[in-house]
């Protein structure tokens, strides 16, 4: 089961590797993948109603508690089987879709990695894996949505819909931490299967708003709606995908995931409804001012999403097994009705409704496949939407304390959804006027094949719902509710209060559509009042602010005067090293350095006259050499107190450091005056106050007892563990070898900044 | 610098400077010495001759040996050190191998060995890299 994963991800790269020969199979090959998959998990399903649960770990990274553990039960394999079965049609659209385009070999690896990365998440048993597929998604869909990255308004789209679901993604994963933190495991098993009370934990409420978050980013809920409309920048077949079986639907996925963890509580049942009621409304009623095909379908999808949170959100039985099968119907009619709009882009230039029409005559084919998708999406019988809408509906009746307020706001926005499917099919296939830029004729059998067997699927559901729910919706509610359920789906219902409501939707869209000439255009006048706010206007401008704020100090930090780096390095140096001197006062500062030879005084003495020498000298080379001396007395010291290699170390840089300075200073300009007294005499004061801590830590040191030096280890341990007897070459070898190690580093990063220095002047 | 000097100094100074810098590196394990040092000797040996001839006798060559020195010694640090992950799942750990030199004496050859040469390459390719680069920027001669 977990190689499943790998075959999509393996296709990717087989999709490098096509031949040009066999560009013309492209498609229908990849697509031979996910079917493949899809075919493998159809296996699992006797597996599944009699196990509820399969686990399948390998080891990853055992040290933190993450493996690749992956889990399949009735809700992962609902999903998995959209995602590949959706996934194989949207391949082989792709193929004709993406024909002409530049740079398809790049768009199907994006594609298949996306898809792999979808079954990931529904597949992961852990929590932390969950999140990598989860980022792994918004990253590929950022890449897919960008893929026009020529123009900019697709970049905008892309970069937004990234930002936003990685926003969400972060605050999941904080939530997700929380959760592992008051559980105690990061194991989805575990934690559904498991007795975890997480509901009456103290961190409960900032898990689930935390874990909502990225939920609610992810599956396009208001507020963050807006980067969805964004998206329908990808070409069509991306479109489809992201609006059907993936993307949008890993935040519901999530919460159905969790919903034994976390639901239950007044907070899940208010927040949700609540969020997902008004998505649903605002959803709907944006649809219906839209112009553009895309932007319809893709507010429609919003309503939709609005709805299945909604029913997550009511918590019941009912509730689960409606979100179900809505989940199954909005992924089967979406799918088909996204690339049917990509088709009749293709065929007429256009996607504009006000310009479609009359296309039922010229393109049958696609017109019927539309039409099924549309009888779906307006939940009219015999299709698997009508069966959805009735249990729906059926829950909202149901519902605890919110029955009414969430019937009436169900009815209105299925009232709009209905609107919207016959305005749809009127406008784009029946109107008898044309504007469209190219006189349409039916499309090429790749065109309508996919989107013709998922409305196929979606009728032969609709007539046989029992099986559907046997099979499928059973062993998902198992899990989700944690108890044995029986599902059985029915196409009829009877004469019952929910027909009615059934009714009063498809009249109450009827009537509105009949009276479209004048609802829209004040539709349209509303919403240019009162919803004038574009959301990602304000995220654009709300970006820019963060840009301009970066600018500003970045501008402060790096102003670029070498002068004024030194100066802020040594002053922080100085007022740390000074503060911890004075705070450890139960160190005692020991003035007296005991006894001297006189050839040490001697070469202290030298020292401190080259160093006055190398300040009030007039020629540069003689303060370099001056230093030099400097340099050279303290190797002598560290010699007479037998620290050799310190000594020798110390020589050679010394030797190395004045002969870089000679280097340096033939270029320079003759010994000119650059300062001035005034920062004299501010340098004057750095140089003392750094000059000055490491005179008093020196001091200080020398007065420190230590219970146990860590010399004494080394000097213990030096042959026995390092095999050396030169103490200081085993510790930067062997037993600080990582402090070697980093110092190399440090090198290598030295040398890149003299490369970069060197090369400003030629830039 | 035009240095008649140093120029015959150096056909003598670098062969020897080269030597007790790989002398002082084997050694340092159990005597003063050790990569650094002998890395800075041997950097210093390799720029006596760009230091006393013109700037002619430097080329892209020279250059791309620096990098290249670099890039052994990186590659020698970082094997030594993955050498310890990969047998005791510990970074840097230190591995021996005993060597019996004809039944009387031991040879210890171990990682902390390699990590010095690593040390050493790194040296000599930073100190040869940055002087050439500098010399090449302002037209040193």
């Amino acid at each position: 089961m977990e190689w499943t994963l790998l075959i999509l991800f393996i296709a990717a790269g087989i999709s490098l590797m096509i031949p040009s020969r066999l560009k013309n199979l492209k498609g229908w090959i990849l697509s031979l993948f996910p079917f493949g998959v899809f075919v493998y998990l159809l296996t699992f399903i006797p597996v599944i109603d009699e196990q509820w649960l399969i686990e399948r770990s390998r080891p990853w990274m055992a040290d933190l508690g993450l493996n690749l553990h992956f889990m399949l039960d009735g809700l992962s394999l609902t999903f998995a089987l959209l995602i590949t079965g959706i996934g194989t049609f949207i391949l082989i659209y792709a193929h004709e879709y993406m024909r002409y385009y530049s740079h398809t070999k790049r768009f199907y690896v994006y594609l298949l990695v996306f898809m792999g990365s979808m079954l990931g998440l529904v597949l992961s048993a852990n929590l932390i894996l969950l999140f990598i597929f989860w980022e792994l998604t918004g990253i590929s869909s950022f890449l897919l949505i960008g893929f026009k990255h020529h123009q900019e308004n697709v970049r905008t789209s892309a970069i937004q819909a990234l930002l936003v679901t990685t926003f969400g993604g972060l605050m999941m994963l904080a939530g997700f931490v929380l959760l592992g933190l008051a559980s105690g495991t990061y194991s989805l098993p575990e934690l559904i299967i498991g007795d975890i009370k997480i509901t009456q934990h103290g961190w409960y409420l900032p898990i689930l708003i935390l874990i909502l978050g990225g939920a609610f980013s992810k599956s396009a809920q208001f507020p963050f709606h807006f980067w969805l409309p964004g998206a329908m920048q990808a070409p069509s077949p991306v479109s489809a995908f992201l609006h059907s079986a993936t993307m949008v639907k890993a935040g519901i996925y999530l919460l159905a995931r969790l919903n034994p963890v976390l639901a239950g509580t007044a907070e899940w049942q208010t927040i949700i409804p609540l969020v997902g009621g008004s998505t649903m409304l605002i959803g709907a009623y944006l649809a219906l001012t839209q112009k553009d095909l895309k932007a319809i379908l893709a507010y429609t999808t919003i309503s939709a999403l609005g709805m299945l949170m909604l029913l997550i959100g009511i918590d019941t039985e009912l509730a689960i097994k409606g979100a179900l099968i809505y989940l199954i119907v909005h992924a089967l009619y979406k799918g088909t009705l996204f690339m049917i709009a990509g088709s009749v882009e293709k065929q007429t230039g256009t996607r504009d409704i006000d310009l479609l029409g009359n296309l039922a005559y010229k393109m049958p084919i696609t017109t019927a496949v539309a039409l099924l998708a549309l009888l779906s999406m307006a939940g009219l019988p015999p299709m698997l939407g009508y069966v959805g809408k009735e249990i729906i509906y059926e829950a909202k009746i149901q519902a605890p304390h919110i029955a009414g307020f969430v019937t009436f706001f169900g009815v209105v926005s299925n009232i709009f959804m209905v609107w919207v499917s016959i305005f749809i099919a009127y406008r784009v296939f029946f109107r008898r006027q044309y504007h469209g830029f190219k006189t349409p004729k039916e499309t090429s059998h790749h065109f309508w094949i996919g989107p013709g067997i998922l409305a196929l699927v979606g009728l032969i559901l609709g007539l046989f719902p029992h099986q559907l729910g046997e099979y499928l919706i059973q062993p998902a509610m198992n899990v989700i509710r944690a108890e044995s359920l029986k599902v059985d789906l029915k196409l009829w219902h009877g004469f019952n209060q929910v027909f009615m409501l059934s009714l009063l939707t498809v009249i109450g869209g009827v009537v509105l559509f009949m009276l479209r000439k004048q609802i829209i255009p004040f539709f349209r006048k509303v919403n240019k009042k009162f919803f004038d706010v574009r959301f990602s206007d304000l995220f654009t401008r709300f970006l820019d602010g963060i840009m301009l704020f970066a600018r500003h100090n970045t501008r402060i930090m790096q102003h670029g005067y070498q002068r004024i780096y030194l100066m802020v390095l040594f002053l922080s140096v100085a007022f740390l090293g000074w503060y911890q001197l004075i705070d450890t006062r139960f160190w005692t500062i020991g003035l007296s350095v005991g006894h001297l030879p006189p050839y040490v005084t001697l070469i202290g003495a030298i020292i401190v006259i080259a160093t006055l020498f190398t300040l009030f000298s007039r020629s540069r080379m003689a303060a370099i050499i001056s230093m030099g001396v400097v340099g050279y007395g303290i190797a002598i010291i560290y010699l007479i107190y037998s620290a050799i290699d310190l000594a020798i170390t110390q020589l050679l840089v010394e030797t190395l450091t004045v002969a870089i300075f000679v280097l340096v200073i033939f270029k320079l300009p003759r010994f000119a005056k650059l300062s001035s007294r005034a920062s004299k005499i501010r340098d004057g004061i750095i140089a003392l106050l750094v000059g000055g801590f490491m005179t008093g830590m020196a001091l200080k040191a020398r007065n420190l007892e230590l219970q146990h030096p860590i010399s004494d280890y080394f000097l213990n341990h030096g042959l026995s563990e390092g095999f050396g007897s030169n103490i200081v070459n085993v510790i930067l070898v062997d037993f600080r070898a990582l402090d070697t190690l980093g110092e190399v580093t440090v090198l290598l990063i030295a040398t890149l900044g003299v490369v970069a220095l060197l090369k400003i002047d030629k830039s | 610098m035009n240095s008649t000097i140093l120029k015959m100094a150096v056909g003598v100074l670098k062969p020897l400077f080269l030597l007790v810098s790989l002398w002082l590196l084997l050694r340092g394990h159990n005597e003063p010495g050790g990569g650094f040092i002998g890395g800075l000797i041997a950097g210093s040996a390799l720029i006596l001759r760009p230091l006393a001839y013109d700037l002619e006798r430097l080329s892209e060559k020279n250059k791309r040996q620096s990098r290249i020195v670099l890039r052994a010694g990186m590659i020698l640090i970082f094997s030594s050190a993955l050498l310890g992950l990969v047998s005791h799942n510990t970074l840097l750990k230190g591995l021996w191998l005993k060597v019996n030199l004809m039944g009387t004496q031991t040879l210890k050859v171990g990682t902390p060995l390699l990590f010095d040469m690593g040390i050493y390459l790194t040296v000599i390719g930073f100190i040869y890299f940055v002087f050439i680069s500098m010399m090449e920027e302002w037209q040193w001669k």
